[in-house]
C-alpha cells in the first residue's frame, strides 16, 4: 500500500481533495491508502516518518507562518526520495518548472472546478501507478547515490557503467537516457556495489547484467545500448580464465 | 679551493638566481611565491642547468653561445607549464612573465657584475676579491629583484602582464619581443663581435630595463583600456535590448489598458441591467486575459531581476532575445536571489553561454521550447536547462567529446563544459531525457 498525504491550510480544498481522491482510488480499487489530511508542514513531516516510504503527497505551494511548499518538498524528500509530489496552487502561475526539476515535482493541480480538478487527480494517479509498476521491488534493486543534501535511489538495472574521468576524481555514471557527472572514487562503488558490477579498466565499471559482447581481439566490453568501455590486460586475463574454469 | 666548495658556492649561485628569477615571475603573473613552489622551481632549474653544463663540458661545446639560452628556455617553458598546472594561470602569460623574470634578473645580474668588477680596487687577497665580485653582485641581484617585486605588486602590474596576451596576435607579438629581450646579449654579440661588454654597456642594460617595463606598462595599460571599453560597449548593447524588452513590455501594457477600459464599460452596462450571468462570463474570460498577455514577460523580467550577477543577468537576457528572434517560447525561472557561486564568474558564465546555446541550437525548429532554471538554495546553485528537440540525442555520444548534429569544426562546447565543470571542485552535472525535454542540470556549491 502507498500512503497518500494531502496538506492545505484551506478546509475547504483539503476536504474537496480527500473526497476526490477516496473515490478515485476506490473506483479504480488502486493500491493506495491511508489516505491521510494535515493542515500544517510540521505535522506532515511528524506524519510521514511513521508511515512507509514511497508515498504521495499533494502539498500546497505555501503554508504562511510555517514554510514554502518548496522547503517542505525539499525536507519531503530527504526522508522519501522516491515518493511522488503533487502541488496545489490556487492560479496557474507557479513558478512549476523549477518544482519540476529541481524537485522532480510530478504534477499540478489547480484549484478550482471540481470537474476539472477530478480529471487532473485521476491523470496523476494514473501516472504514479504507472511508475510504481516500473519500478523494480526490494532494497537491493538500488544504488543510493548523496549528492549535496539529495539522496537519490537509482534502480541497478537502469545503469550502465560508471566511468573515472582524470585525476580529478571525477567519476560519470551512465546510465538509460541520463549522465550523471559527479565527485567520487571508482573504488568507492566498486565496494559498494559488489559482485554486480565488473571493474574492466582502471577507469571503468561496467554493470554485469548489462554487457553484451565482450571484444577480446579489441579489449573492448560492449553493452546492450552500444556503448563501449575499455578492457584492461588484467580484466580480460580474469575474464578468460573464469569462462575456462566454467567450460570444465 | 676544493671541488666540494666550489660545487657547493655553484648550488649557492643557482639558488640565488632562481630565486631571484622566481620571485619576479611570481609578480608578474600576479601569484603568491610559496616556498614549496621555490623548491619545485629550483630543482627544475639545478637539474636543466646541469644537465647544460654537462654537456658543454663533455662535447667539447663551451664555444656554442645557444647551449645557456636554450637552458633557460626550456626552464620557462617547464616552469610556465607547471604554473598552468597548478595555479590556472593560462600557458602564454605565465611562459611570458617567466621570459621577462629571466631577462630582468640576468641582465640586473650582469650590470652588477660589471659594475662590480669596474670599481673594485685591486686586491691580492683572493678572499676579498671573492666577495666584492660575486657575492656583493649576488646580494644585491636579490636586493634589485626585491625592489622590482615590490613596485610591481604596488602597481597592480600583474593585471595589465596579462592583458598583453589576449588574443592570438597580440600573444604572439608579445612572446616574440619577450624572447628576443631574453636573448639580447646573444644577438648583440653575434651582431656586434667587437664590442666589450663593460660597465657602460651594463648601464645601457639598465636603462634598456627601465625602460622596457615603462613601454610594457603603457602599452599593458592602453590596452586594458581598450577592453575596459569594449566590455562597458557590450554592457550597454545589453542594457540597450533589456530597455527595448521594457518598452515593448510597456506597449502592450498600453493596448491591455485600451482593452480593458473597453472591457469594464461594457461590463458596466451589464452592472447597470443586472445581469448576473454576462459578469460572470465576463470574470471568467477577463480572469485569464492578464496572465495570458503579459504573464510571461512580466515573470522573465521579475526572473532577471532576481539575478545579482550583472555578468550573467545579460547574458541570459542576450540569449533570451536571441530565443525570442528565433520564435523559441522560454519560461525563465528564478525564484531566489542569485548572488554568486563558488565558481569564477568567467567560468560560470561560459558554462551557461554553452547550455543555452545548445539548448537554443537543439530546440525543435518548429515549435521550439525551452525553460531556464536557476534556484539558489542554502548550499548550492542549481542550474536546469530544457529543451525540446526533433530528434532524440543519443546521450552515450553525448558525452563523448566531438559529439555535434553539425558536421566536423562543432561540439567543442560540450567538451569544454565538461572540462569547466571538472575544474571547479564538488560541482555536479546531470544529463537526462524526461518527458520529451534533453535536460541539463548543473549544481554548483555556494
Amino acid at each position: 500500500m502507498v500512503p497518500v498525504y494531502i496538506c492545505d491550510d484551506e478546509p475547504a480544498v483539503s476536504a474537496l481533495l480527500e473526497k476526490l481522491i477516496g473515490d478515485q482510488i476506490m473506483i479504480a480499487e488502486r493500491d493506495m491508502g491511508p489516505l491521510r489530511v494535515v493542515d500544517n508542514p510540521v505535522s506532515l513531516l511528524e506524519l510521514q516518518r511513521e508511515a512507509e516510504v514511497p508515498a504521495v503527497y499533494f502539498l500546497d505551494i505555501d503554508f504562511p507562518g510555517y514554510m514554502s511548499g518548496l522547503e517542505l518538498a525539499v525536507q519531503l524528500r530527504q526522508y522519501d526520495p522516491r515518493g511522488f509530489i503533487v502541488f496545489i496552487t490556487a492560479h496557474g502561475d507557479l513558478m512549476f518548472e523549477t518544482f519540476r526539476y529541481r524537485l522532480e515535482a510530478l504534477d499540478y493541480i489547480v484549484k478550482g472546478e471540481p470537474s476539472v480538478m477530478a480529471g487532473r487527480v485521476n491523470a496523476c494517479l494514473e501516472s504514479i501507478c504507472e511508475r510504481l509498476l516500473r519500478e523494480p521491488a526490494g532494497k537491493n534493486a538500488y544504488c543510493t547515490l548523496k549528492v549535496f543534501d539529495t539522496v537519490r535511489y537509482i534502480p541497478l538495472q537502469k545503469m550502465l557503467y560508471f566511468e573515472a574521468l582524470g585525476s580529478r576524481h571525477t567519476l560519470v555514471l551512465h546510465m538509460d537516457d541520463e549522465v550523471l557527472e559527479f565527485n567520487s572514487s571508482l573504488n568507492h562503488f566498486e565496494e559498494k556495489l559488489g559482485a554486480a558490477f565488473w571493474r574492466c579498466h582502471r577507469s571503468f565499471l561496467v554493470n554485469r547484467t548489462r554487457v553484451a559482447n565482450v571484444w577480446l581481439k579489441e579489449n573492448m566490453v560492449e553493452l546492450d545500448n552500444g556503448e563501449t568501455c575499455l578492457m584492461s590486460r588484467k580484466a580480460k586475463a580474469e575474464y578468460v580464465s573464469a569462462l575456462r574454469n566454467q567450460e570444465l | 679551493m676544493s671541488f666540494g666548495f666550489r660545487l657547493s658556492v655553484i648550488f649557492v649561485m643557482f639558488a640565488v638566481h632562481a630565486f631571484a628569477v622566481f620571485w619576479t615571475t611570481m609578480a608578474l603573473v600576479g601569484e603568491k611565491p610559496r616556498w614549496r613552489w621555490y623548491a619545485v622551481y629550483y630543482a627544475e632549474y639545478c637539474a636543466v642547468m646541469w644537465g647544460v653544463l654537462l654537456f658543454m663540458v663533455f662535447f667539447d661545446a663551451e664555444e656554442e653561445i645557444w647551449c645557456e639560452p636554450l637552458g633557460f628556455f626550456v626552464v620557462a617553458l617547464i616552469f610556465s607549464a607547471m604554473l598552468r598546472a597548478r595555479l590556472r594561470v593560462p600557458l602564454a602569460n605565465a611562459f611570458g612573465a617567466a621570459v621577462l623574470g629571466h631577462f630582468l634578473i640576468y641582465t640586473i645580474f650582469d650590470f652588477l657584475t660589471e659594475a662590480a668588477m669596474y670599481y673594485s680596487p685591486a686586491f691580492d687577497g683572493k678572499y676579498l676579491l671573492v666577495a666584492t665580485s660575486i657575492v656583493l653582485p649576488y646580494c644585491l641581484t636579490l636586493v634589485f629583484s626585491g625592489g622590482i617585486v615590490f613596485v610591481l605588486n604596488k602597481s597592480d602590474f600583474s593585471q595589465y602582464f596579462s592583458h598583453l596576451f589576449q588574443g592570438h596576435v597580440r600573444t604572439a607579438v608579445s612572446l616574440a619581443v619577450l624572447l628576443l629581450l631574453m636573448n639580447l646579449k646573444l644577438l648583440l654579440d653575434q651582431f656586434f663581435p667587437g664590442a666589450t661588454t663593460d660597465f657602460s654597456y651594463g648601464l645601457f642594460c639598465f636603462v634598456l630595463i627601465v625602460c622596457a617595463l615603462f613601454c610594457i606598462q603603457f602599452g599593458a595599460m592602453y590596452a586594458a583600456s581598450r577592453d575596459k571599453v569594449k566590455a562597458q560597449e557590450e554592457t550597454i548593447a545589453q542594457q540597450q535590448a533589456h530597455m527595448a524588452l521594457l518598452e515593448e513590455l510597456q506597449g502592450e501594457i498600453r493596448a491591455f489598458r485600451h482593452d480593458f477600459t473597453n472591457l469594464l464599460s461594457g461590463m458596466a452596462l451589464s452592472a447597470q441591467e443586472g445581469d448576473v450571468e454576462a459578469i460572470q462570463e465576463f470574470m471568467r474570460r477577463t480572469s485569464g486575459y492578464f496572465d495570458e498577455k503579459l504573464g510571461s514577460e512580466i515573470r522573465q523580467m521579475e526572473g532577471l531581476s532576481n539575478i545579482l550577477i550583472y555578468p550573467v543577468r545579460s547574458l541570459i537576457s542576450t540569449k533570451l532575445n536571441l530565443m525570442r528572434q528565433r520564435h523559441i517560447q522560454v519560461a525563465l525561472e528564478i525564484m531566489n536571489p542569485v548572488t554568486g557561486v563558488r565558481m569564477p564568474t568567467e567560468d560560470l558564465l561560459r558554462c551557461q553561454g554553452i547550455l543555452l546555446d545548445n539548448a537554443i541550437e537543439a530546440a525543435s525548429k518548429e515549435a521550439g521550447k525551452i525553460r531556464v532554471v536557476l534556484l539558489q538554495e542554502t548550499g548550492e546553485l542549481y542550474i536546469a536547462v530544457a529543451n525540446n528537440y526533433d530528434e532524440q540525442p543519443d546521450l552515450g555520444k553525448l558525452t563523448k567529446s566531438g559529439y555535434t548534429t553539425k558536421g566536423t569544426g562543432h561540439g567543442t562546447g560540450l567538451s569544454s563544459y565538461r572540462r569547466l565543470v571538472s575544474r571547479c571542485p564538488n560541482c555536479m552535472t546531470r544529463t537526462y531525457i524526461k518527458d520529451d525535454y534533453l535536460v541539463q542540470e548543473l549544481r554548483i556549491p555556494v
